[in-house]
């Protein structure tokens, strides 16, 4: 197939699927819709978490925070100030990234296993948050009486606010492909890659870095703030750390580094979430046993993702039929190392990428 | 046509004068590992437009003094300018885009990108559009990825990857990989370039191909820098030969006479120092 063929054909699948995707509510069923509005929440945060680990190495279980972030500034300018809801439905992306860019100026000095345990502990601050400051948030009890998302006259409910739920998720995924194939997309590439040739290539590693951690936190931020409009009501029990968990199942699933595995990892996960918990709740079962089964599943995923399939599911079934490999999936040739006890000394090593000091001395012995 | 920019790129004020003043100089660089002097107030200029190789045994210093120019590793004292700039304090991202460009040895292809494509990372250097422009694909933005295109484009012609500009990097053998990661710093458009044993693990039709691609640069004015092994290629190449030994400078001069260097045999064949 010649250049100008395969990219017309590459065109048309995508455009036909976000047709299809935006206007598939109208021909779902109530309960349906809401799960679809979940699997698109869902994708927004998934497409942001693939390219921060694809592309910059970085594991977050932290993105369920940013969600959280997302919905509480939406709800609680909305609530509590009377904002108009769509600015605060703007803004929530926007305060996320503020917030993960604070936080992210000393948090991406840390690697692998440090820095997943960080951002599990900034989930785990912020939910303390919630319930400490409940005079704003509602603390346990949650925040009630959240009006409407009001667009122009209309308040869009139904299908039509899974229509603009998956709008997002295309328009995320058009934002995510165009960052792909920029020049900041090629040196993100090449600093998960090599960050020492990326870093002798001129790319300043650590910024670029803080900068995809931004916008994967905008995007969640910005599904936080669609979920808001979504039940009029939040509460902490929404982003209990399995959330977290979750979004970084759904790239083990998609793939890293890849904008359709991702989408195609949310959906897959979102669907076994619900049927997990349809098994879990039925008569018989023992209280515990949705979260239970969620929390043994997903545990299970990870681990047998990450020991024989370490570039991703989706990309390792490609790689089998040769047929389906999206091609943004060939951005991470595998799952970043996670470092082992022992190789702390490396990670302390590649640290020196973030300008001139003497920790990489393992490249200097002649 | 390809040739080293005589302007010196952002962040330096200083316009590069051909000839009046070195490319590169290294001034007193001492740098130790606990009670290990790996370099050793080493002094030197590399004349632009020179090949210049580096050699010594094994544990010589070599690479260790490679990285400090680079900036991967911070000296303990001494100064390091490119140019007129004292590029000692500044990381490695920021003398690579004041024109220092660096190929390690393994230098690991950028995977979902074809040839061209890594190619266009090296151009990174000199271009500015980032996430928001790139992004938007603003008219600006567009011309300065047709501009890093064409760059790209005639680096992968310099080193003769032309015709495999569209294959995926990845998938190329090891001397190729070689040669792309020339092209990549290339694109770059260094005023200084440093090698680190650019022909180790190459067969003779590589190396030879590989020594073309060095004259060519020459004769195009480039400042080379090579970390070097292999002896026959340092005496087909270079124009002046700098040999480090125990992280001391011990002889400096071109190859004819260094080979017979009394001090340069006795450091290789590891007897006293005469």
């Amino acid at each position: 197939m010649n250049a100008v063929a395969l990219r017309r054909t590459g065109r048309t699948l995508p455009i036909a699927a976000a047709v299809v995707l935006i206007l598939l509510p109208w021909e779902l069923s109530l309960a349906n819709q809401s799960l679809y509005v979940q699997m698109g929440q869902y994708a927004i945060v998934a497409v942001g978490l693939s390219l921060l680990m694809g592309f910059a190495g970085q594991v977050s279980f932290g993105q369920g925070a940013f969600y959280l972030v997302g919905a509480y500034v939406a709800g609680v300018l909305a609530t509590r100030y009377h904002w108009p809801t769509l600015a605060t439905l703007a803004l929530a992306p926007v305060a996320t990234a503020a917030v993960a860019w604070v936080i992210g100026l000393p948090l991406l000095r840390l690697r692998g296993h440090y820095l997943a345990f960080a951002t599990l502990a900034v989930h785990l601050i912020v939910l303390s948050l919630v319930f400490t400051w409940s005079g704003v948030t509602g603390g346990e009890i949650g925040l009630i009486g959240i009006p409407a998302l009001k667009i122009g006259s209309s308040h869009p409910a139904g299908a039509t606010y899974a229509a603009i739920v998956w709008a997002a998720v295309v328009a995320v995924a058009l934002v995510s492909l165009a960052l792909v194939g920029s020049r900041a997309g090629r040196a993100l590439r090449a600093i998960a890659a090599s960050e020492r040739d990326a870093a002798a290539t001129g790319i300043a590693v650590g910024a670029y870095k803080l900068r995809l951690f931004v916008l994967s936190a905008g995007y969640a931020g910005l599904a936080g703030g669609l979920f808001t409009y979504q039940l009029h009501y939040l509460s902490p029990d929404s982003f209990a750390v399995i959330l977290s968990v979750q979004f970084v199942v759904m790239i083990a699933i998609g793939g890293m580094g890849s904008v359709y595995g991702a989408v195609f990892g949310a959906i897959a996960v979102t669907l076994l979430r619900h049927e997990l918990s349809v098994l879990g709740t039925r008569p018989g079962m023992p209280l515990q046993a949705p979260k239970v089964l969620a929390i043994g599943v997903f545990g299970l995923i990870l681990t047998v993702v990450v020991l024989f399939f370490p570039r991703g599911l989706l990309p390792a079934l490609g790689d089998l039929t040769g047929r389906f490999r999206p091609q943004v999936a060939e951005i991470a040739p595998a799952l970043p190392p996670m470092p082992v006890p022992g190789e702390a000394e490396r990670a302390a090593e590649l640290e020196s990428l973030r300008g001139p000091t003497d920790a990489a001395t393992r490249e200097a012995g002649d | 046509m390809l040739r080293p920019p005589f302007r010196a790129p952002e962040n330096s004020r200083i316009v590069v004068q051909m000839g009046s003043q070195p490319a590169l100089s290294v001034d007193g660089v001492v740098k130790s590992f606990g009670a290990v002097h790996a370099v050793d107030e080493a002094t030197f200029d590399v004349e632009v437009g020179s090949l210049t190789c580096l050699i010594g045994p094994n544990g010589a210093g070599k690479s260790t003094l490679l990285n400090c120019v680079a900036g991967f590793l911070r000296h303990d004292s001494g100064r390091i300018l490119l140019g007129a700039d004292d590029v000692s304090p500044w990381p490695s991202d920021r003398r690579a885009r004041a024109g220092l460009a660096t190929v390690f040895q393994t230098a690991t292809p950028v995977g979902g990108l074809d040839v061209l494509g890594n190619a266009m990372v090296g151009c990174h250097a000199w271009t500015r559009h980032g996430f928001a422009t790139g992004i938007l694909r603003t008219p600006g933005q567009r011309r300065e990825e047709k501009e890093i295109r064409e760059a790209a484009d005639e680096a992968l012609e310099l080193v003769g990857l032309g015709p495999l500009a569209h294959r995926s990097a990845t998938t190329l053998p090891f001397g190729q990989l070689r040669l792309l990661a020339i092209a990549r710093v290339l694109a770059q458009r260094p005023r200084v370039l440093l090698l680190d044993e650019p022909v180790a693990g190459l067969r003779a039709a590589e190396k030879a191909r590989m020594r073309e691609v060095f004259l060519d640069l020459k004769a195009r004015g480039f400042t080379q820098i090579l970390v070097e092994h292999d002896m026959q290629f340092v005496g087909a190449v270079a124009d002046r030969v700098l040999v480090l030994d125990r992280g001391k400078l011990i002889a400096d001069g071109p190859p004819s006479v260094i080979r017979h260097d009394a001090r340069v045999i006795a450091a290789y064949l590891g007897t006293a120092t005469v």
